[in-house]
């Protein structure tokens, strides 16, 4: 068994249009039944309103309406559309403070660029096997900010606690290089609203 | 058309209690549609040739890109007085982070190595001073040679010799001015 994709819908926003008939060829092979392109954030709302794609990816840089605040419409739009829609956000930034920032105007996911097909497929898995739960507060509405911890392989610290007595700063440690590793995905600004 | 329906938008959701978030599991609609077993990897395979045969001209990708630093390299030059520092170095980092996204797709992976190091110069820096400036010329230059050249793949022993230059550039440009250092950057290396 594998995926069945013809029944899925996916909304791309570039305003590279040699990237968007890349992405968009790239979708159509995995399976993906229909694949809607816009060249604007503006283009790309209209369209989301009229198609309700399943999935939505977008470049973060664009003219008109970036990335972001496509993001932002589409998770606070009145409508009845869907505002848990999983929104993919394709970029060349990769500092933590912009990573930040997106992931603070409601995307989902991160897209790299430039991305590999590989790359591309494991953003989908995620989002299709271990979907965000959603959160509401004050001022932010979009999927969870945090990713559960769970149980990790503490790597070089994993003997620190062998004699069975819980350590402190072992477990600090392991907490810090969690951190260090998956920086990008973690929850590293204080959040007062939720 | 996807048939997908919503009953419910983002202000019909019940508020959080006082300063408490509200959290919500929506039903996975994508996994009921796609079902399980992920993709084949041959599937995968070809979507990566199509990243690697399109044949698309790079140029058309990057001109507008190099002239949108060209003009801000000269407006910075001249002095701009209305724009804050980060202002400033905004206006250089975005076509740069353009150059760096698309390079690889398009078969310039030395492009998108020499964006990316200047991208990391310029969030580091606090003010493009005049020595920055210079290094943006010498980035930009070094991109115009690898374009005018062809100089496609990752493997061109002269590419290489430039990356490595670069990265001297800046690294001697950090010893010489370490004051000239984003203090949102400093803050978040000290923290680490």
């Amino acid at each position: 068994m594998a995926y069945n994709l013809k029944t899925v819908c996916i909304l791309i926003a570039d305003d590279n249009v040699l990237m968007l008939e890349l992405l968009k060829n790239m979708l159509l092979l995995f399976g993906v039944g229909e694949v809607v392109t816009s060249k604007s954030g503006t283009e790309a709302y209209e369209k989301y309103v009229v198609y309700k794609p399943d999935l939505v990816i977008t470049d973060w840089i664009m003219e008109d309406l970036d990335g972001l605040e496509l993001a932002k419409k589409i998770r606070e739009s009145d409508r009845k559309l869907n505002p848990f829609v999983p929104i993919i956000l394709m970029t060349g930034f990769s500092e933590k403070r912009r990573v930040l920032t997106a992931r603070d105007s409601g995307i989902t996911e991160f897209l790299a660029k430039p991305f590999s097909a590989e790359d591309l497929y494991k953003r989908l898995v995620q989002i299709i096997e271990n979907p965000r739960q959603f959160v509401k507060a004050d001022r932010f509405f979009g999927p969870d900010r945090r990713r559960t911890l769970g149980k990790f392989y503490g790597g070089p610290f994993r003997r620190d606690a062998d004699d069975g007595k819980e350590n402190p700063n072992a477990v600090k440690r392991k907490i810090e290089k969690v951190k260090d590793d998956k920086e990008i995905e973690l929850d590293m600004v204080e959040r007062p609203d939720e | 058309m996807s048939s997908t329906t919503t009953t419910t938008s983002y202000k019909d959701l019940p508020e959080g209690k006082s300063k408490k978030a509200k959290f919500f599991n929506p039903p996975n609609r994508l996994k009921q549609k796609v079902g399980s077993g992920g993709l084949p990897k041959n599937i995968i395979e070809k979507a990566q040739e199509i990243i690697d045969r399109n044949n698309a001209d790079f140029r058309l990708v990057a001109d507008p890109y190099l002239a949108q630093l060209t003009g801000a390299m000269q407006s910075l030059s001249e002095g701009s007085d209305k724009m804050s520092n980060r202002e400033k170095c905004e206006t250089l980092i975005l076509p740069v982070m353009q150059m760096k996204a698309n390079g690889s797709t398009f078969k310039y992976p030395v492009i998108t190595e020499m964006a990316d190091l200047l991208v990391h110069f310029l969030e580091k820096i606090d003010a493009p001073d005049g020595p920055a400036l210079e290094i943006v010329k010498a980035f930009y230059a070094s991109i115009q040679y690898v374009l005018s050249h062809e100089m496609k793949g990752s493997t061109d022993p002269k590419a290489k010799v430039m990356i490595a230059e670069l990265e001297g550039v800046v690294s001697r440009y950090f010893e010489k001015y370490p004051k000239n250092i984003d203090p949102e950057t400093a803050q978040i290396r000290q923290l680490k």
